[in-house]
């Protein structure tokens, strides 16, 4: 049974729509939230353009999935991605400057004004994990999007061709999976020196191996399946091959790894600017404020680490699980 | 632990079926035997609904059906091996008139392997890739006796050679990687024959082998079987394999019995339609065309309240659907059909 | 296949690994934008410095050339100096890789002890407590940023319980002398208890920090190996034969679960030993990966350039002698 018949197509937006409204309110909810934050995302002016762009991108991937009753995708773990991504758009809309000094007294604990209490220059540090959601998500959405598009095509490449092509490409990831990921960008961040475009390249970098190796994995036993001689004796054109039959068959590993990577780019980015590699300093930025608050620790002053590490915990965690479910979805 | 006897009186359908011309208990006896997947609470599918069986001392029975007629469930319930989430709902399965259905896991150890045995098709499959052959054939010795390590490993090579294995002490050091299909099912047979146990059920022994090799297979199976005076249960979709081997035969579909009685009367003038069909569809060389029963098996969902193959069956008519056919006895066999 | 054959063969895919990793390290050093002089000899030196630096290297040379360069000076064990710390690097790392070694092995053998157990028993009974305790261990653990652990243990051990010494270092009393370099080791050996145990408690915490987080996965992985090995027809046979639950744990399925755990295990710990960056980093450990963090901060490269190369040559160094202790053990391979 290994060799299932290619999965057609997803249904057209209409007859999704149509099966959203059959299958209970609770999916429509969910549905009507993604399409906001669609909406949002194409119409909401910043200077986030490529975060919208990849907004967008991810609200049209996951639309599908959402809506779709055969497919059941967690609510849960969804649930709070679509909130996350949606505190990350419109929150900092209502807090306070995140750049803001002395937006209280400086180093005081959590109170019903300051719900995350204020850092030694006395910003608002409920303000700065608002602000570095949208940071980091955006880093973390970017650099895993970049990386499935390089690696993939890369990995499925590997797989039809064979051959030198093949082996050379595999050589090559194996010798990059030699490396500890941070490291590596460590390494590379050390050599070409930070800022958020860089990391962004950086952090994809390090991961278009895994989806080579990933998608060749996921390509190589179907090329020659019956369904693909099948379509190659009708006299399917090589692209249409790889776009209608192979790609649809690959489609889940990959959107399940493309969550995990997601998780793994905003651990690295917030690693990096832990030991002072990442974003540039007043940036709000998760790991940078663990940072912040590692040298206040000595004074036991434990709330200016502890949010914002809580923050990439959910996070990391929900996609991780996002992850999961659409891995074991039939 | 024997069960009260007043079970095998109060329980529906005939109790001596298969047996009727031996006086003693028969080797097993399944009664009524209903198993259900899922929480009792929900709508759970039933996919066996009823089994009567029955197989004497050094008889060999056949049990025939298509894929997901609940053969092998029906081998699993008797091991006491259901599937996460079966369970019985009702019946009664005796070993040697010894009550399985609520009987201890410990003693359910000690009667597996030890008084009846399994052999599995994909024999590769069902042999631990990082034991020797010999040793895991030693170790069913060891759990089933006071055999010792010595004793037990010499007594596994023997049984090794009595199965045609060549050069038996040293195979039996190998591993299943270095086995042959058709060899690893002869150690199959070996470690399922262990410990002289009086039932073995060979569940599509021969699936999976080259065609030279089965035939090869089943010969060896009911020779050692024979040899032993074991009562053999063999599960097969292929009608000719039941007609070739064994003396009985019972007819599964959609989880029930539908026809059980001697295989040459059985295959030769079925009572029941489905029994007819099913002899139909088996292709024989000089067949033009092949002949497909129309319609789907029943979704198993739910206890069904009619003849199972009602729907499918040339000679349906209302009284068909009218309850659940009952097994009862036709000359020498027994029949679930209202037709009959 | 004989085992010196099979060994050879993993000595040539060890020379092409190591040749594909030093490819990378030249490659992030020489090919991407900015002066790799600069890197070398620091933003600070003056333009003689960088001009001798750049004669020595070849840097005005074809590429090819430079790379021939650059493998000679890494097969003659030059990796140049830091100006940091004006030592050559090499010496510098010598003196600090013990104590990545000590902590790397103390959190390797912690992080197997929990969670291959863990994974074994909570694969054996579905939707049983372990079974989602097990769960949630291992989507915490791999979620969780190390760094964040880290402090996190430092406040409640330390500050709050008074339970464990300052996070500052490999110890806090004598240091005994040195024979292996291995805190532990070395007062074992000397008989110095007071120091034995001053090493292990600093030790304590962020050995724990990083057993979790690696631990995750590996009890992902052999939870995942476990079930399916309990689900295999040879496991169903066994069992359909009388074999007792305990033999069918220990004997039957362990083996075949236990051989892809050891090289996931081998793997992680390969890793490790190059430099456990970020608890090293937050627990002010004196190992390789503190050094490569200080060195960066300093505009040092070499260190930098060293570490990574480490890492990726004792990752592939452990992943081998795995490899080919399976090779040596599983049945499979071994006739």
């Amino acid at each position: 049974m290994s060799t299932a018949p290619p999965r057609a197509p997803a249904g057209t937006a209409t007859a999704g729509v149509r099966r959203a409204i059959a299958a209970g309110p609770v999916r429509v909810l969910v549905a009507v939230a993604t399409m906001a934050i669609l909406l949002v995302a194409l119409v909401w002016d910043s200077e986030w353009r490529a975060l919208r762009v990849v907004l967008t991108v991810l609200a049209i991937m996951v639309a599908p999935a959402v809506w779709d009753p055969q497919r059941r995708v967690i609510r849960p773990a969804v649930g709070v991605m679509l909130a996350l991504i949606l505190l990350a758009l419109i929150g900092p809309l209502f807090t306070r400057d995140p750049l803001m000094l002395s937006a209280g007294e400086s180093l005081v604990g959590p109170s019903s004004d300051l719900w995350f209490g204020t850092d030694q220059f006395g910003r608002d540090i409920f303000a700065r994990a608002i602000h570095g959601a949208r940071l980091d998500l955006g880093v973390g959405f970017s650099a895993a999007a970049l990386a499935v598009v390089v690696g993939m095509p890369l990995g499925a490449l590997a797989a039809l061709r064979g051959g030198l092509f093949d082996s050379v490409l595999l050589r090559i990831s194996e010798s990059f999976q030699a490396f500890p990921t941070l490291l590596l960008a460590l390494g590379i961040v050390a050599a070409v020196g930070p800022s958020i475009p860089i990391l962004i390249l950086i952090i994809a970098i390090v991961n278009v191996p895994v989806y080579m190796r990933l998608t060749r994995s996921a390509v190589a036993p179907i090329v020659n399946a019956d369904f693909v001689l099948a379509a190659r004796c009708a006299g399917q054109r090589e692209l249409t091959i790889l776009l209608r039959h192979i790609l649809p068959n690959v489609k889940q590993v990959v959107l399940a790894q493309f969550s995990v990577n997601v998780a793994w780019a905003i651990q690295i980015l917030a690693a990096l600017s832990f030991v002072g590699l990442g974003v540039p300093v007043p940036t709000p930025e998760w790991g940078a404020m663990v940072r912040e608050g590692y040298e206040q620790l000595v004074y036991g002053r434990w709330w200016i680490s502890l949010f914002p590490g809580l923050a990439i915990l959910v996070t990391v965690l929900t996609l991780n699980q996002l992850s999961d479910r659409v891995r074991h979805t039939p | 632990m024997s069960a009260p006897d007043g079970l095998a009186a109060a329980a529906p359908g005939p109790a001596d079926l298969g047996a009727s011309d031996r006086a003693e208990v028969p080797v097993l006896d399944v009664l009524d035997l209903t198993v259900g997947f899922g929480p009792a609470a929900k709508r759970r599918s039933i996919p066996l609904q009823g089994i009567h069986l029955q197989v004497a001392a050094s008889e060999r029975m056949a049990l025939v059906g298509e894929s997901g007629s609940g053969k092998s469930l029906t081998a699993a319930a008797v091991l006491g091996l259901l599937p996460y989430g079966a369970e019985v709902i009702r019946g009664s399965i005796r070993l040697d008139g010894e009550e399985l259905i609520g009987a201890s896991e410990r003693r359910l150890r000690e009667l597996r392997g030890g008084r009846m045995a399994i052999m599995f098709q994909n024999p590769r499959a069902s042999l631990n890739p990082v034991l020797t052959v010999g040793g895991q054939i030693a170790e069913v010795i060891r759990v089933h006796g006071d055999a010792g390590r010595k004793e037990s490993w010499t007594q596994a090579v023997d049984l090794l050679s009595e199965m045609g294995i060549p050069d038996a002490g040293r195979r039996a050091k190998d591993y299943v990687h270095q086995y042959s299909g058709g060899m690893a099912q002869r150690a199959a047979l070996a470690m399922a024959l262990s410990c002289r146990p009086d039932l073995l059920i060979a569940d599509e022994p021969t699936t999976g082998l080259d065609a030279t090799l089965q035939q090869q297979v089943l010969e060896l199976v009911v020779e050692q079987v024979g040899s032993r005076n074991a009562s053999l249960l063999l599960i097969t979709h292929d009608i000719a394999v039941a007609r070739s081997h064994c003396e009985r035969t019972t007819v599964m579909y959609a989880g029930r019995v539908m026809e059980s009685g001697p295989t040459s009367s059985v295959t030769g003038s079925p009572k029941n339609p489905y029994t007819g069909a099913l002899l139909k569809a088996f292709v024989t060389v000089d067949q033009r065309r092949m002949y497909a029963i129309g319609g789907t098996v029943p979704t198993l969902v739910g206890e069904l309240s009619e003849c199972a193959f009602a729907d499918r069956c040339p000679l349906a008519a209302a009284e068909c659907r009218d309850g659940v056919p009952e097994l009862r006895p036709i000359e020498d066999r027994h029949v679930a059909c209202v037709k009959a | 296949m004989p085992l010196a054959i099979y060994i050879g063969r993993r000595l040539v895919f060890l020379v092409v690994a190591l040749f594909g990793v030093s490819l990378i390290t030249f490659v992030v050093t020489r090919v991407l934008p900015g002066n790799p002089a600069y890197l070398i000899v620091g933003v600070q030196a003056d333009e003689s410095t960088v001009e001798a630096v750049i004669e020595r290297l070849g840097l005005d040379r074809p590429i090819i050339e430079q790379y021939g360069h650059y493998m000679r000076q890494i097969f003659s064990g030059d990796l140049g100096d830091s100006w940091r710390t004006k030592n050559p690097v090499t010496t510098d790392i010598g003196v600090r890789w013990p104590a990545t070694i000590e902590l790397a092995s103390a959190a390797a053998i912690l992080a197997v002890a929990w969670s291959v157990p863990f994974g074994i028993v909570s694969a054996l009974r579905r939707r049983s407590l372990s079974d989602r305790l097990a769960n949630v261990a291992s989507g915490m653990g791999v979620s969780i940023p190390e760094f964040w652990l880290g402090i996190i243990l430092i406040l409640v051990f330390f500050f709050h319980l008074d339970f464990a010494p300052a996070p500052i270092g490999r110890s806090l009393g004598t240091v005994p002398p040195d024979v292996t370099g291995l805190y532990t080791l070395d007062s074992v050996i000397a008989g110095d208890w007071g120091a034995l145990r001053s090493a292990l408690a600093q030790l304590a915490l962020p050995a724990i920090t990083l057993a979790v987080t690696t631990g995750a996965p590996l009890l992902r992985v052999t939870r995942g190996f476990m079930r399916e090995t309990m689900a295999s027809h040879h496991i169903r046979s066994a069992r359909a034969l009388g074999v007792p639950e305990r033999s069918i744990v220990l004997r039957h399925a362990l083996p075949n679960v236990l051989l892809p755990v050891s090289t996931m295990a081998a793997m992680m710990y390969g890793y490790l030993l190059g430099g456990t960056v970020l608890v090293e980093f937050v627990f002010a450990w004196p190992g390789i990966g503190k050094y490569a963090i200080d060195s960066i901060n300093a505009s040092d490269y070499a260190p930098v350039l060293a570490a990574v190369l480490l890492s990726a040559c004792s990752y592939i160094i452990v992943y081998l002698i795995m490899d080919i202790l399976h090779f040596i053990i599983d049945p499979r391979t071994r006739t």
